[in-house]
């Protein structure tokens, strides 16, 4: 846990729809916290709740059938109970998003470097040939070659890649102390990824932003995360540096996550392991641990919700014993019907 | 793009001559009439029926008539008419021409505006009161005949109220140039273009209004207000210009029926002397000549206002550009 | 706590205590049937659709409103006529004593139920007779031209989008110059030219005051503006991977387009509907208003507007009443509509 007051410090936070056939659980009491200069890798499965507590950072969730509980503070401001005044100012400069798909995040009848201009002139008092100018020096950042030219050409003339660049740039032009980044690499092919994510890591360094990266890819997170939190069903099960947690994770989730990465080394398994089962529908959570119906060691105390239990900066919402945590995990698994 | 551009006016040259070739067959080809007593009008003496045999080349075949046809409407334009005894129907057309632009110009400036405002108004408040009623006004002024609505204004505001402060000032009907005085200009035209105006602003309003709650779903409206730009920034700069495409679509289609249309029998019910109200007097008269210039006048200059609503399209929609 | 054996006992019940999972589903129903039933849940559409068959119910009892309430017929000039109103006998056609006391001013409406309720026009017929008549041929030609144009649109559509090749070049290219034709001016060109005449090739003859001259020429003038959808709609089916299957299995291609275009284009067609008979309402009672439409002795709301042309100051309400009838068919005819579009095809775009 960062010594400072954190940058970021969520506790409980709840987002929950009402849809009519009941209501949804997207988030369910997330707590965590992020520190400055920081990266933080958000993992989990579609519908384990990453993204909607992404947009929630910054009330992004348009939807009037969400409700949003919970407390959210960023460098000590309640961000749930900004006035939209304020809520505006914050996003966009000390709070900026990435999002997934960069063939559709950008508007297109407007030429990129407008765009990041608008988001400057948003939020300083320069002229337009200032911000036009920032634009450009941004591009070059984020490793655009020819960005002045690049910075006149409208979203649908650029490469999936360069957009996600130029989505990059536009969220970095204010200097944001947070960047929240949404599967930044999931729809860009393989050698574009590294880049991006080497500029993520850039961040910390070169802007002294902190960032949270959300992605299903594990290897992702290994590149250039200081600390993983995990996620299921809308709740956080585990949380701990790095290190720790690919070395000696908690939960079986993240032991089946681990699981399934074919191995580097070794013998080549007959079968690739999964995780049985598929992930729950959120209108249907069992009542106790969210994991228990596709976990191999449920025992009639996971019928209670399972308390995010501490040890230091390590979190795991788990009531199997540490102890017996290295014996049960390396038991062989067997056929199970 | 400047391929995309000639081919579409090739095919617009295409549409242009297809039509011409149209409103000759259905003129002089049409079963049922000798052309020429339609063309001599009633009561033509057998003399006037022999020039105008000869004048048109009746007696020679369909593609001759054609020609002459085409070469009498757009080279020499001496097309004549043999009801009002030798009048020229070119000049009378380009006399009519400037109050039928009046009055459209005008009304397409209240519409596209009014337009605008309910639509980008019924977006923004989504469900509530104000969408439901512009929404309902919209769907009731498109529900009314044109010269209906125009018959009603004129019955308010020449009649009934006439004598009322609010209209006391609308002059008899009847058109005033703009030469010659601005200011009656401007009177005679209000009450038209309002009238002609509330049709196509309901129309607009509603296109507007679902082409916008459409756009405000996609991904970069939420890139757009995590940016930190104000709501009605991100409405309208990011929202209603990436929806104007759909607008101007319509606005090019529905020129066409305006001005084929609509100022037509706005024209005669207000008294305007455009070239509607000339095609009317000429109907009412059968003065076959003249309605057949004023018909292909009309369609050729509405097919060429929406080339040039498509060359405006370019302009607007970065991506229709470079698609060509 | 118990050994971490794999409890399938224990696993069971802890299965066993996790609620069942989502509801079993409705069992998919006839997409008609599912439509049918949105539909009715629409209220403004239904009631929509309450107005205009009452509208439709007491045009179609004209003859009985003729004979039993207004008295009079509707079509004969009754200039010298007398009507009893209050108990008193007035002359249907007075003396004018509005501006310079010129002509013949007819009664007004008596806004009670019986002859003349709303008044008499300049040829002294009762107006409220002769609304109900001319409602019944304003709603025929509409109607009628409506199926005209669903029909000839969905064949060619059909044609042009299955076909293909040189058959969808020509039907095209024909249809792009009648749309690039404004509307109006082809359906006044045509008017002119054979209303005066009639129209008279080999076995088709038709005299120039019937009714079936608007009803084609309205019916024609709207074809290209549905075809070109269908067509569309048509071609974009055909590139569907069932499509192609079927063609690949040796489907006949009556088959094809029987089984599994028609049904899918029938959708479109049917959203059309109320649009169209609100449109060609519209264009009728234009045209009729033009005097190319619908011909005396024949009645239909855009002539009796135009009859009330020139009382329109004095007698205003023998223009007012047809066009208010207009306006109402055709917004309910528009709610409806909507309604429909939700119900069948809530994916296609306004217009």
């Amino acid at each position: 846990m960062p010594a400072e007051t954190p940058l970021l410090d969520v506790r409980d936070l709840s987002v929950s729809f009402r849809t009519e056939r009941g209501v949804v659980r997207a988030v369910d009491k997330v707590s965590f916290s992020i520190g400055r200069r920081e990266i933080v890798g958000l993992v989990g499965e579609s519908g384990s709740g990453k993204s909607q507590t992404m947009l929630s950072l910054m009330r992004l969730i348009e939807d009037p059938r969400a409700t949003i509980e919970g407390s959210i503070r960023f460098d000590g401001v309640d961000v749930l109970a900004l006035p939209r005044k304020e809520l505006k100012a914050l996003r966009g400069d000390r709070i900026a998003m990435i999002f997934q798909d960069p063939m559709t995040s950008l508007t297109p009848v407007h030429t990129v470097g407008d765009q990041i201009s608008e988001q400057i002139r948003a939020h300083r008092a320069v002229s337009r040939k200032a911000a036009a100018d920032r634009a450009v020096e941004l591009l070059n950042t984020v490793g655009i070659a020819d960005a002045s030219r690049v910075a006149k050409r409208y979203p649908h003339e650029l490469s999936g890649g360069m957009r996600q660049r130029v989505v990059i740039a536009m969220a970095l032009s204010c200097d944001p102390d947070l960047l929240l980044a949404d599967e930044p690499t999931t729809a860009l092919d393989v050698t574009v990824q590294a880049q991006i994510l080497d500029l993520i890591s850039r961040l910390r360094s070169q802007f002294g932003s902190s960032v949270i990266l959300v992605t299903h890819d594990l290897g992702v997170v290994a590149e250039v995360a200081d600390r993983v939190l995990v996620m299921y069903a809308g709740r956080v099960v585990e949380e701990g540096t790095m290190a720790e947690v690919f070395r000696d994770p908690f939960h079986p989730y993240t032991w089946g996550l681990f699981d399934s990465i074919p191995p580097l080394e070794g013998a080549r398994p007959k079968r690739l392991r999964s995780i049985p089962g598929s992930p729950p529908s959120l209108m249907a959570l069992p009542p106790g641990c969210a994991f228990a119906p596709r976990c191999r060691f449920r025992f009639d105390a996971c019928a209670i919700r399972p308390p995010a239990r501490a040890d230091g900066g390590r979190r795991h919402a788990c009531h199997l014993p540490s102890e017996r945590r290295g014996e049960l995990r390396a038991r062989p698994i067997e056929a199970l019907s | 793009m400047l391929v995309g551009l000639v081919s579409r006016f090739g095919q617009m040259v295409f549409v242009l001559v297809g039509i011409s070739m149209l409103v000759f067959l259905i003129f002089f080809a049409t079963p049922g009439a000798d052309p020429a007593a339609r063309i001599a009008g009633r009561n033509a003496s057998q003399e006037t029926l022999a020039a105008v045999r000869h004048d048109y080349g009746l007696d020679q075949p369909l593609p001759i008539q054609y020609g002459m046809m085409m070469k009498r409407l757009f080279v020499t334009g001496d097309l004549m008419s043999f009801v009002n005894r030798g009048q020229r129907v070119t000049p009378m057309v380009a006399a009519a021409i400037p109050v039928t632009l009046s009055l459209v110009l005008g009304a397409a400036v209240l519409w596209v505006l009014g337009g605008l405002v309910v639509g980008v108004l019924a977006a923004m408040t989504r469900g509530r009161w104000l969408d439901r009623s512009l929404m309902i006004l919209s769907l009731i002024g498109v529900s009314m005949p044109v010269f209906w609505l125009g018959e009603v204004a004129n019955l308010v505001t020449q009649s009934r109220f006439h004598d009322t402060m609010l209209f006391s000032w609308v002059p008899a009907l009847g058109y005033k140039p703009i030469t010659e005085d601005p200011a009656a200009w401007f009177k005679t035209l209000v009450v038209p273009w309002i009238t002609l105006a509330t049709l196509y602003v309901g129309l607009y309003g509603r296109v507007l209004r679902a082409a916008l709650i459409e756009v405000l779903q996609e991904d970069f409206i939420r890139t757009a207000r995590a940016k930190g730009l104000s709501e009605t920034r991100v409405l309208l700069r990011h929202g209603l210009r990436s929806s104007l495409v759909a607008f101007v679509t319509m606005f090019g289609l529905d020129f066409g029926a305006l001005v084929g249309g609509g100022s037509l029998l706005t024209e005669v019910v207000f008294g305007l002397q455009g070239v509607g109200k000339l095609t009317y007097d000429a109907m009412q008269n059968l003065d076959l000549p003249t309605i057949m210039a004023t018909v292909i006048y009309a369609s050729f200059f509405i097919v060429i206002a929406s080339f040039l609503v498509d060359v405006l399209y370019a302009v607007l929609d970065p991506r229709v550009r470079h698609a060509r | 706590m118990r050994a971490f054996e794999v409890d399938e006992r224990l696993g069971a019940e802890a299965g066993a205590k996790a609620p069942a999972s989502v509801p079993p589903r409705e069992a998919s129903q006839n997409p008609w049937a599912v439509a049918a039933r949105k539909l009715r849940r629409d209220g403004a559409a239904m009631v929509s659709l309450i107005v205009f068959l009452v509208v439709v119910a007491l045009c179609l009892s004209a003859p009985l409103y003729a004979t039993y309430v207004s008295g009079t017929d509707p079509f004969a000039t009754n200039l010298n006529g007398e009507a009893v109103i209050n108990g008193q006998t007035t002359p249907v056609l007075e003396a004018s004593t509005e501006g310079l006391g010129l002509g013949m001013t007819p009664i007004g409406p008596t806004w009670r139920i019986g002859p003349y309720v709303l008044g008499a026009d300049n040829q002294g017929r009762d107006v409220a007779a002769r609304l109900l008549y001319g409602g019944r041929n304003s709603l025929l030609i509409a109607g009628v031209a409506t199926i005209i144009t669903l029909a000839g649109a969905t064949l060619l559509g059909v044609v042009a989008g299955s076909f293909g090749g040189l058959v969808d070049a020509a039907l095209s290219r024909l249809l792009d110059i009648l749309w690039a034709f404004p509307i109006y001016l082809l359906a006044i060109s045509l008017s002119i030219v054979l209303i005066s005449k009639g129209f008279d090739i080999g076995p088709i003859s038709i005299t120039s005051g019937s009714l079936a001259l608007p009803i084609v020429i309205i019916g024609i003038v709207y074809v290209p503006y549905v075809a070109r959808p269908i067509r569309g709609h048509v071609l974009s089916l055909m590139a569907q991977e069932f499509v192609t299957a079927a063609i690949g299995l040796g489907v006949p291609s009556w088959r094809i387009l029987w089984v599994d275009i028609l049904p899918n284009v029938a959708t479109r067609v049917i959203v059309f509907i109320p649009l169209m008979l609100a449109l060609n309402m519209m264009t009728e009672s234009a045209l009729s208003f033009l005097s190319i439409g619908v011909q005396s002795p024949d009645a239909s709301w855009g002539t009796i507007i135009q009859d009330g042309q020139g009382l329109l100051y004095s007698r205003p309400w023998v223009a007012l009443a047809p066009g208010m009838a207009i306006a109402l068919c055709v917004l309910a005819l528009n709610i409806l509509g909507d309604g429909v579009r939700d119900a069948l095809d809530p994916k296609s775009k306004l217009r």
